[in-house]
C-alpha cells in the first residue's frame, strides 16, 4: 500500500488528519510531521525520514509525501530526500488541502504512485473555486 | 431504483456522505428528499455543486421521489437517498417506498432538542416519526461514517419528551 506522509508548517498536518477522520474515519498508513518555530531544518529533515521509516515499517511499500507549501522549508527538506530516490517509490506534491488528502486516502489502492500523484494535483486544483462566480452562472 | 442507502443528515450532501459514503459504496447517484431544499433554488444549486461530476444529484420532495420510484426510474442507478428529518423518511415510507434500512448520520443540535448521542439531537417530532418507523419495521441505525460501529437508535430515544 502506498504511505501518506503529510508534512506543514506548525499543526496543520496533524489537524488534517482529524479532518480526513471526521469524513470517512481513521484511515492507516497516513502520518503527520510539523515543523514549529524552535526547530531546525535537521530536526524536520530526521522527522521526516523517520515518519517515512516508520510507514515503511507499517507496510508501506511506496511513500507519497503531500507538503504545505511550494517552496518553502517543508517542500525544501522534502525534495531533497525525494530526489535521491526512485520515482516509482517516493512521490511529492506541494499545495495539501482536505480534498487532496482524501483522493490520496480513497484511491491508493486504484492506481500506481506516479497515476496517484497525478490525479491528487488535479483534485487540487478542482478544488480551488470562486463559489460566488459558479453560483451567479448556475443561477442565472 | 436501487437503493444502496437510505440516510438522515441534516447537512444533506456533505464531505462524509460524498466522500465517506459515496465513494465507499460507489453510488452514483444522490436524492435529496427534501420538500425545503426541493424548493428554493440557492439550497439546490449547492446541493447539486456539492457531489463530484460523475454523481447525478437529484432534489426532489418526497412526493415526487416516490413518484420517480414507482416508475423505476433509475433502475440502473446506484443511489444514495438523503432526508434531512426522520419525518421526510417516514413520508416517502408512507407513499409506498420500502425501506429496509435508514441510517443516521447528522441530527444536530438546536435548541429544543435533546442530544441522546454524539451528533444525534432529537426532539418530540423526531422520536414520533423514529419510532413510527420503527413500528414499520425500518432498522434505524446512527452510523456516522463507513468505518464506525452501528448503533441502535431506538434503544436511546428517551421516553419523556
Amino acid at each position: 500500500m502506498i504511505g501518506i506522509l503529510l508534512v506543514a508548517h506548525g499543526d496543520l498536518a496533524e489537524e488534517l488528519i482529524n479532518s480526513v477522520a471526521m469524513i470517512m474515519g481513521r484511515v492507516p498508513l497516513l502520518r503527520a510531521v510539523g515543523l514549529h518555530p524552535d526547530q531546525g531544518l535537521d530536526d524536520l529533515q530526521n522527522a521526516i525520514e523517520t515518519a517515512g521509516a516508520e510507514l515503511e515499517q507499517g507496510g508501506a511499500d511506496q511513500l507519497l509525501i503531500l507538503v504545505d507549501m511550494f517552496g518553502g522549508s517543508c517542500s525544501n527538506v522534502a525534495a531533497r530526500l525525494v530526489i535521491e530516490r526512485d520515482p516509482g517509490r517516493v512521490a511529492l506534491i506541494t499545495g495539501v488541502n482536505l480534498p487532496m488528502v482524501l483522493e490520496a486516502a480513497i484511491d491508493r489502492d486504484l492506481y500506481s504512485l506516479p497515476d496517484l500523484a497525478r490525479k491528487v494535483v488535479e483534485a487540487g486544483k478542482k478544488s480551488v473555486v470562486d463559489v460566488r462566480a459558479v453560483l451567479a452562472e448556475k443561477l442565472r | 431504483m436501487a437503493v444502496l442507502l437510505f440516510r438522515v443528515d441534516d447537512r444533506l450532501i456533505h464531505g462524509q456522505v460524498v466522500v465517506g459514503w459515496g465513494r465507499h459504496l460507489k453510488a452514483d447517484a444522490i436524492v435529496v428528499c427534501s420538500e425545503r431544499v426541493a424548493g428554493d433554488d440557492l439550497a439546490r444549486t449547492m446541493m447539486e455543486m456539492g457531489a463530484p461530476a460523475d454523481v447525478k444529484v437529484e432534489v426532489l420532495d418526497p412526493a415526487e421521489t416516490a413518484a420517480r420510484f414507482h416508475r423505476n426510474e433509475y433502475a440502473d442507478r446506484a443511489a444514495i437517498v438523503l432526508f434531512e428529518t426522520p419525518a421526510e423518511a417516514l413520508r416517502l415510507l408512507e407513499l409506498a417506498v420500502e425501506i429496509k434500512t435508514l441510517n443516521v448520520g447528522g441530527m444536530h443540535f438546536r435548541p429544543g432538542k435533546r442530544q441522546i448521542m454524539e451528533g444525534v439531537s432529537v426532539d418530540r417530532a423526531d422520536c414520533e416519526a423514529l419510532n413510527a418507523l420503527a413500528a414499520r419495521g425500518v432498522k434505524i441505525f446512527v452510523q456516522l461514517v463507513p468505518e464506525a460501529r452501528p448503533v441502535d437508535l431506538i434503544r436511546k430515544l428517551p421516553g419523556d419528551l
